[in-house]
């Protein structure tokens, strides 16, 4: 799985963004008063502008001390209720007819179509749900603004907080239900999607030239593939990996003929706990490079060390114990492979690995392998393993006590072959620590998207509570797709996305011309152009850092774990936390935000 | 009244409502089975503008343009950029899915398919490192566009593009030998795509020698098909220029010959092979190629009109006899001097302006035939015009069709194809072949040797009779064999080319420059002195080998001496002497100095005896000494010269029909 950036325990990456989220918040807040006293000094003077604007704060704080959870559920079943009564289940139906004709729309071919089936309906649920949210948010409180139905609740002792929060609680209960639906459906959508069966073909199956006494055979052709099965003199045996799934084969001698046995698909719905490690590159010369060696690919994720050479791709393990490890280290590894030439067709490229204690220097004896190239390799390194000694001679040691040093473990891996090259990226190699259920990783997945859920609603009714209803659904659509854009927000401040900004890029588009020639207008309105185009950029850039994005999942706050559960990796409960951490912060400032343009509507009234 | 007006107004658009339906259905109505639909429907079904015309309509596609709300172009843009990132991350899955949602919203625009089908089996198949993905992803570029034949059935561009891939990419990429393999026994493939709703493939039109499907042949069933489409109108021929698309399917043919006898089969499935190659070659020639001139030709017409403009050529002559002559002469009056005397330079010394000169000099002085015509006596004017102009456009018909032949390298293949169904081609090949395997598999340098000489025999009275298959990749690829016998010569610590090789004409075009052996280099142009000094008189001067039954009894003999001497030479040591005039001592002599060694042979006059018998054993294959030479040496000295003979005399027969 792609990972550009790497994931922090929640204990790291906690501090920094409490410290952020802290700062961001007093600066908003700071520009909120600062904001609220130019407005008011206007209309009101100074003096008397400082008085309403600190006895609103007084009366908030007040408010927050008198919030009563009754009332905040009693409005809860009251969104409940008027959500139930705009139909919202009818997204439910919409769901569900997108899934009864998925099939016309997916690939049943694909290489991988269980990663096909859970990107598809996490995509679609998460869409959905998105959209939800937003239409639920957004027309509510402008709605009963409009009709003038506010003021039975604002003449109760009903504080805005509760009405705020009343109304996320209870337009997230009825996103939970649907989410639920939605998640059972897509489970069972998923599992049946990639459930088949297949037979072994007794007129294929002969015994093994290798003289092993067991047997090969091939499977018939059922999705779109088929295997071949190798049995073992036991009996017991499996098929090749073959669109992401193996099945287990079991002989048994019949009356005749013997009879095969297949289970079911194994490895294409999974939940890989990964343990990574960090990456470092050596050159050819055996020095410490930055990176390694660009091949020539415009994607520059992978980095490359020359085969023949003292280059190496060294990934340092930490905290590697004998307790989660208790027979040896079970690895996957995906290396890249590129050629200077072709060299013999049918061979693959030679490398080695070998496991080294960063602190003694002592090195395992070198494990040979073929490098598959975008396919996934499995190894399995016994606990006790040969170790080279000073003199060439080489004893059994064992993995954790000898060449861990407190838990930290090198692995050196080398292309053996001059001329040719291997690609490695940090998540390219790992320590498959164990599988979770996939079941409970699915539920995960959603629950993240609830949590998006939970924030869009925030955000819609925040937005809702100073706008009408269509400007609050597009403001709150714009806070989104800023999110979802960071990135490409970023790459255009920095120059790594060609074109210029929005400015310059219209004149490009008008003019036909392309993204790389400097732009054709004279050179002072060059720097106008250019000059707006950055300080817009630059006002957008802060506003996406400030909006949840829904895209990825580390960088920048970000909130998306599909990726996880399509590649069959588990969605570790550090990464819960953050995510959760970020929905509270979000929607403890949306929650302020509201309330104050709530009150200020009042005040205004 | 003015209550009323509203109702009025009402009666009024109801009114102007029912009578704009008459219009609307007249112009809008959908056709059905029975009715041919209104005027839109009719003009899209004459122009075949419908997309039903164009193939079949995917639900699933048209329910995607509605769901974009009039934003398709928007949606198809974006999913390109999508497109684009996930190659870029090698996300190959999503990139797939995303190509087919792609054509989903564009099914019929065809650089959609082109290009992504070649992206997905040229760009991201070399993606990976195994041969076995490569070919998988081969098959899905393939299978993508068979897809798109679905969607766009008289679409020649697809169609041809599947021939080209199944010849090109199956069996001309680096991986051919395990592509086809692969693809030889990938039954599942064939089940699934021979079946294709397009073009179903009849098993029996692209089963190879072995019984399974070969990649060639499928390929021109592709092409084929494509071209059934344009012959029948079906779709006009759009971005290639018809004499190559129509070159294609003999290419196919010529290729799968070719391909087979690489793999071995050197017998008469080659040969049915070839022949069936020619016979689509011929057929190729007869058909009509519509010209940028405006007019049609046929490569096979070059013969009959040059011997027509042969025809004319001579009643012209006769009719303008002199004519000719005597206007050149005129014209050559009225150069002024500096044009005379640039005109008197030889070409290759006329410098940049004098060279300018002679082209304007050239076009003064040329006298054309109507110009002659003009000058005939009046009762045979007419007869004479008309005789120039059918010479002017018979010429350059004729000229059109000598350059469209080079285009496509008529003549060589034409050629190739024939010279193929030799049996001493074939035999060639075969000798060559078992020399390839004796030595790569058996490690039998002796027997690779023989089998290898046995082949150059063969391949010598080839390149006599055809060569112009010295200068390309006929002779290219032999020319790898050769070093291959020069290698496996270097390992019996021979030395290469050894004595009386056959193939020197073969060194000479492939640019190796070898220094000439005594008496013994058969090179063309010493050819003639070897027949003078020995007794096989029978090699003309160009070094032309008649199929004279002694020249080559005497060649085989030379041959196989030359095979007694390498045997019992101990050292390869020496240089060629470059004298190779005969010095004639008896073939005992020769053997003892042989056996002593061939160490001083760099003076070429020396009266050593290591250069002179060898030089006299090549000069004297006759003599009995070379046969007892050969006995010794255990050389197999019968089998070649009646083998040779009956081939010869076989190749001959076969040459004749």
């Amino acid at each position: 799985m792609v990972q550009e950036h790497p994931l922090l325990p929640f204990w790291e990456w906690l501090p920094f963004q409490l410290l952020l989220f802290v700062g961001m918040l007093l600066g908003l807040s700071f520009f909120g008063v600062f904001a609220s006293f130019l407005v008011l000094s206007v209309r009101n003077g100074p003096r008397k502008a400082m008085g309403i604007v600190g006895e609103t704060i007084g009366i908030g704080y007040r408010d927050l001390k008198s919030t009563s959870w009754g009332r905040i559920f009693g409005l809860a079943s009251l969104a409940f209720r008027e959500a139930l009564r705009r139909y919202v289940l009818v997204v439910f139906a919409v769901f569900v007819v997108i899934l009864l004709f998925a099939g016309w729309y997916l690939d049943v071919e694909s290489d991988n179509p269980a990663k096909l089936y859970l990107s598809f309906v996490l995509k679609a649920t998460n869409f959905l749900v998105v959209l939800l949210a937003i239409f639920l948010s957004v027309f509510s409180l402008p709605t009963d603004i409009k009709n003038r139905t506010i003021y039975t609740i604002v003449t109760k002792p009903v504080r805005a907080w509760e009405i705020v929060i009343g109304r996320i609680v209870g337009f997230g209960a009825v996103g939970t239900i649907i989410l639920a639906m939605m998640c059972l459906f897509s489970y069972v959508f998923v599992t049946r999607g990639v459930s088949h069966a297949h037979r072994v073909l007794d007129e294929s199956v002969e015994v093994a030239a290798d003289g092993s006494g067991g047997w090969r055979g091939e499977t018939d052709r059922q999705a779109y593939h088929r295997h071949d099965a190798t049995i073992n003199p036991d009996g017991s045996g499996f098929t090749d990996s073959r669109m992401g799934h193996l099945h287990q084969v079991t002989r048994s001698e019949g009356n005749e003929e013997a009879d095969y046995e297949m289970g079911p698909p194994v490895g294409s719905l999974q939940a890989r706990v990964p343990v990574w490690g960090e990456l470092r590159f050596l050159d050819r010369a055996g020095k410490p490079a930055d990176l390694g060696i660009n091949v020539g690919k415009e994607w520059t994720y992978r980095g490359y060390v020359e085969g023949g050479t003292a280059g190496a791709g060294i990934w340092t393990f930490h905290g590697l114990n004998s307790r989660d490890f208790p027979q040896g280290l079970p690895i996957e590894m995906s290396i890249r492979v590129f050629r200077t030439y072709k060299g013999e067709i049918e061979s693959g490229i030679l490398g080695t690995i070998v496991l080294k204690n960063p602190t003694t220097g002592m090195q395992a004896e070198e494990i040979p392998f073929t490098a598959s190239d975008n396919s996934v390799d499995q190894l399995f390194i016994d606990r006790r393993i040969k170790a080279a000694l000073p003199g060439g001679q080489f004893r059994e040691v064992d993995l954790f006590e000898d060449l861990a040093d407190g838990g930290t473990m090198e692995v050196w891996i080398n292309c053996a072959e001059r001329g040719q090259y291997f690609g490695m990226a940090r998540t390219d190699f790992y320590l498959r620590a164990s599988d979770r259920m996939f079941a409970f990783n699915f539920v995960k997945s959603y629950f993240v998207m609830w949590l998006q859920m939970l924030v869009v609603t925030g955000f819609g009714i925040m937005f809702s509570t100073f706008l009408n209803g269509p400007v609050s659904m597009l403001a709150t659509l714009g806070s989104i797709i800023l999110g979802y854009f960071t990135n490409r927000i970023m790459d255009v401040l920095t120059g790594d996305a060609q074109g210029g900004g929005p400015i310059e890029s219209v004149i490009r588009i008008v003019k036909q011309d392309n993204l790389v020639t400097p732009l054709d207008v004279n050179p002072i309105a060059t720097a106008i152009i250019q000059g707006f185009d950055l300080i817009s950029m630059g006002i957008m850039r802060g506003f996406s850092f400030l909006m949840p994005n829904f895209r990825d999942f580390a960088e920048f706050g970000g909130l998306n774990t599909t990726r996880f559960v399509a590649n069959g990796f588990d969605i570790s409960m550090n990464l819960i936390a953050q995510f959760t951490v970020t929905t509270l912060a979000y929607l403890i400032v949306v929650t302020c935000l509201g309330y104050f343009f709530l009150k200020s509507k009042e005040i205004a009234a | 009244m003015k209550r009323d007006q509203p109702f009025v107004r009402k009666v009024i658009y109801l009114v102007a409502m029912a009578a704009l339906l008459v219009p609307i259905n007249m112009i809008s109505s959908p056709a059905t089975n029975t009715r041919p639909g209104g005027t839109l429907s009719q003009l899209r079904a004459e122009h075949r503008l419908s997309q039903a015309n164009l193939g079949d309509i995917d639900p699933a596609g048209a329910s995607m343009s509605l769901a974009t709300l009039g934003m398709r172009g928007v949606a198809a843009n974006l999913l390109w950029e999508r497109a684009i990132h996930y190659k870029k991350t090698e996300n190959w899955d999503s990139f797939k899915a995303t190509l087919n949602q792609i054509t989903k919203l564009q099914p019929n625009f065809i650089a959609v398919w082109k290009f992504q089908a070649w992206n997905i089996s040229y760009n991201i198949s070399v993606e990976f490192d195994d041969y076995r993905h490569r070919y998988h992803w081969v098959k899905k570029g393939v299978d993508f566009l068979i897809e798109g034949t679905r969607f766009n059935r008289n679409e020649p561009r697809l169609l041809a593009d599947l021939g080209w891939f199944f010849a090109h990419k199956f069996g001309r990429s680096d991986e051919y030998v395990q592509f086809r393999r692969l693809f030889r026994e990938d039954e599942d493939f064939h089940a699934v795509h021979f079946d294709n709703p397009t073009a179903p493939v009849e098993r029996r039109d692209v089963d190879g020698p072995d019984g399974r499907p070969d990649n060639w042949l499928l390929s021109r069933h592709w092409y084929v098909v494509a071209q059934n489409v344009v012959d029948t109108k079906a779709a006009p021929l759009k971005g290639t220029s018809p004499l190559i698309f129509h070159s294609e399917p003999p290419k196919t043919l010529i290729n799968f010959a070719d391909a087979i006898e690489e793999e071995g089969y050197l017998d008469e499935k080659g040969q049915t092979a070839w022949k069936k190659a020619y016979e689509a070659w011929i057929d190729y020639g007869n058909r009509s190629i519509p010209t940028s001139f405006g007019y049609e030709i046929r490569l096979n017409d070059l013969e009959p009109l040059r011997e027509r403009l042969d025809e004319i050529g001579s009643e012209f002559n006769e009719l303008a006899e002199g004519i000719h002559d005597q206007i050149l002469a005129e014209k050559k009056n009225q150069l002024t001097d500096e044009e005379r005397e640039v005109a008197d330079i030889p070409a290759h010394e006329l410098s940049e302006d004098q060279r300018e000169m002679s082209y304007e000099i050239e076009s003064k002085i040329t006298v054309s035939e109507e110009e002659v015509a003009e000058r005939v006596g009046a009762e045979k004017r007419e007869l004479a015009r008309r005789l120039a102009r059918e010479m002017v456009s018979t010429g350059a018909i004729a000229d059109t069709i000598r350059r469209y032949r080079e285009i496509v390298n008529f003549d060589y293949w034409r050629a190739r194809c024939e010279v193929e169904q030799l049996d001493d081609m074939v035999a060639g090949r075969r000798h060559v072949f078992e020399a390839e395997r004796l030595f790569d598999e058996d490690a039998d340098l002796e027997g690779a040797r023989a089998e290898y000489e046995r082949g150059w025999d063969l391949w010598a009275t080839i390149f006599d009779r055809f060569p112009m298959l010295l200068d390309d990749i006929q002779g290219e690829d032999l020319y790898d064999s050769v070093l291959k016998y020069e290698k496996l010569l270097g390992q019996l610590d021979q030395e290469f080319p050894p004595p009386g090789f056959k193939l020197m004409p073969l060194l000479e075009a492939q640019g190796r420059e070898v220094a000439p052996q005594p008496g013994g280099n058969l090179e063309i142009d010493q050819l003639t002195d070897e027949s003078e000094s020995d007794g096989a008189e029978e090699v003309d001067s160009d070094g032309d080998r008649s199929s004279d039954s002694e020249s080559e009894e005497a060649t085989d003999a030379e041959s196989e001496a030359e095979n007694a001497e390498a045997a019992a030479e101990e050292s390869d040591e020496a240089e060629m002497p470059a004298d190779e005039s005969s010095v004639e001592e008896t073939a005992a002599e020769e053997t003892a100095a042989e056996e002593t060694g061939p160490a001083e042979s760099t003076e070429p006059e020396s009266a050593t005896d290591e250069p002179a018998p060898e030089a006299d054993v090549e000069e004297d294959p006759a003599e009995e000494s070379a046969d007892e030479e050969e006995a010794s040496a255990e050389v197999p000295s019968d089998e070649p010269a009646p083998e040779a003979d009956s081939e010869e005399e076989s190749g001959e027969e076969s040459a004749e029909k």
